[in-house]
């Protein structure tokens, strides 16, 4: 019996689940009609693989194949390639219309929620490799079209989340650096707090109240060119550079004086508090020289220019007030 | 009642990677990365591929061998996820990773039916634990590396050649109903078959299903 062209191709796709007999058939009608002979042999070369499909009608569908179906289909967040939801597809079609086949596919669901039952794959993996992973919430999810009619086979109760596009999770990823860097950074505050904190307390009473601020000690060019040597600009801007050079520390942290330094500083700061004529930075002057004091633990020198500051109308009267009545609550706990 | 994927944490841990589990041109463009750069992310990210494909393979076949248990499950999983990351390195062509993990599952498989195999039995009446027979389909029919493998196989083909071989190889439509579908002649579907189908015998991919191997 002759086939016709149509009939002939759907015999050639099916060559690989016909009979010996009925191949045969199929190799002479091709022998007849030259122009599908190309195609047979493409089938006939692919047939060991296409014979492992099971999908014929005639074929049960392995448990394998069902089992490979449950587990994939909501395995990954991301849409199947689209052969493979083809394929899906195509299983799900039959899932819906055939009654025995749904019993045998909740069946194997329910086998693989005993083999799943109390595996932690994040521990194990983490285990294995030694690596922390990231937390990250099991987002539920659904693939998209077109299998998004599947039948509801309850590997178990699937939900109906929408799936999450790769885009958002690209910038979910972003954004987890930006956590990152954020809690880094609070991390770092928290440690530098706990050494500040600690830096205080190693200081003693009078070097807190002897702390020069860097702005004390930058040099003020207002006068125009350098002032001449010997002058008592020019002895105090030494006497800056000296504090300047005596004071290190770590980030801020755990400052410490050259006492050395500090006692240059020191005899500087007199020689220009005892010049004439040195009125603009005399103030200054016996400012830094009642904290150079302090920080050489020289109280009562401190005290005594201190003040001669706070007696004096001008921008330190006040701090060397303050300073003061910090020295007489030192002295006698009790007025304060 | 949750999932057992959710429950499991295997879905979680799917979600951690930056593409489908089935994506093998992204697999493999990982694994390149990693294998020019050494970064530490990508290789990562490719442990949990390795280990989510390494688990999705050992529980589908467990779903039909009823006497593997959990535990054995696991220890499968996890002695043959540690001997393939520590060979990771030792691929020649970077295209053939996929093949190469697949292959290698059915092995650690097959010598885990010989194992149980040999166990003694405490009754010698009764039944081989796992026939021969089990391991002969590995070689025959092992679907859990063949599907995945024939669908990316369709995906590389040319666009025009990939939706008539989807309809024909796996949604198994008549041929009337791809004529019909695709509103060509049915002598443009024979040529597209014909190429299509010679194109997928030449997939790498596939040799091992082919015999080629």
């Amino acid at each position: 019996m002759l086939m016709n062209k149509l009939e002939l191709g759907e015999k050639i796709l099916q060559y690989p689940w016909l009979a010996e007999e009925e191949q045969r058939r199929v190799e002479e009608a091709v022998r007849r009609a030259p122009e599908w002979k190309a195609l047979l042999e493409s089938v006939q070369q692919l047939t060991p693989l296409l014979q492992s499909l099971h999908l014929t009608t005639e074929d049960p569908m392995s448990e394998e194949m069902l089992a490979f179906y449950l587990i994939t289909r909501d395995l990954s967040p991301y849409p199947l390639p689209p052969s493979l939801a083809a394929y899906f597809s195509q299983l799900e079609a039959r899932l819906e219309t055939d009654d025995a086949l749904r019993r045998r596919c909740e069946a194997l669901a329910r086998r693989l929620e005993e083999l799943l039952e109390g595996v932690d794959a994040r521990a194990h993996f983490e285990q294995l490799t030694g690596r922390t992973l990231r937390k990250e919430a099991a987002a539920p999810v659904v693939c998209e079209s077109p299998l998004g009619a599947r039948a509801d086979l309850s590997l178990t109760a699937v939900s109906k989340a929408p799936d999450r596009p790769a885009r958002q999770r690209a910038r979910r990823s972003s954004w987890r650096w930006v956590e990152r860097v954020a809690v880094l950074v609070v991390a770092l505050s928290v440690v530098y707090g706990g050494l500040f904190f600690w830096s205080r307390a190693m200081q003693s009473e009078l070097e807190r109240l002897g702390f020069i601020s860097p702005a004390l000690l930058t040099i003020d060019r207002y006068r125009g060119e350098a002032p001449a040597a010997e002058t008592a600009e020019a002895l105090y801007q030494e006497a800056l550079q000296t504090i300047a050079t005596a004071h290190s520390s770590w980030f801020g942290l755990f400052p410490r004086y050259d006492m050395d330094r500090l006692a240059r500083a020191e005899s500087l700061l007199v020689a220009v508090t005892r010049a004439p004529a040195a009125a603009l930075p005399r103030q200054e002057a016996l400012f830094l020289l009642g904290k150079v004091r302090l920080l050489r633990h020289d109280v009562a020198g401190a005290r005594q220019v201190l003040q001669q500051v706070a007696a004096q109308e001008g921008p330190y009267m006040e701090e060397a007030q303050r300073l003061l009545r910090a020295l007489q609550c030192l002295e006698t706990p009790e007025t304060c | 009642m949750t999932d057992p994927l959710d429950r499991s944490g295997l879905r979680a841990l799917a979600a951690q990677l930056s593409f489908h589990l089935d994506d093998q041109k992204a697999v493999v463009g990982l694994y390149e990365r990693w294998r020019t750069s050494g970064d530490d992310g990508a290789l990562e990210q490719l442990e949990i591929w390795l280990y989510c494909f390494v688990w999705r393979y050992f529980l589908t076949k467990a779903t039909n061998h009823p006497d593997l248990s959990r535990v054995e499950l696991e220890a499968l999983v996890g002695d043959t996820f540690l001997r393939l990351r520590s060979q990771l390195d030792t691929i020649r062509q970077t295209q053939r990773l996929i093949g190469w993990v697949g292959i290698s599952c059915r092995n650690a498989f097959r010598n885990y039916l010989r194992s149980v195999r040999r166990r003694p039995r405490y009754e010698p009446d009764s039944p081989l634990l796992e026939p021969p027979e089990a391991e002969l389909h590995l070689w025959h029919s092992d679907l859990s590396r063949l599907v995945p493998q024939l669908s990316a196989a369709i995906d590389r083909l040319p666009p025009f050649l990939q939706e008539v071989t989807r309809m024909a190889l796996l949604q198994q439509l008549p041929y009337q109903e791809i004529s019909r579908r695709l509103n060509k002649p049915p002598g443009t579907i024979r040529v597209y078959l014909s190429r299509a189908f010679q194109r997928l015998r030449q997939d790498p991919g596939l040799a091992d299903f082919l015999g080629l191997l």
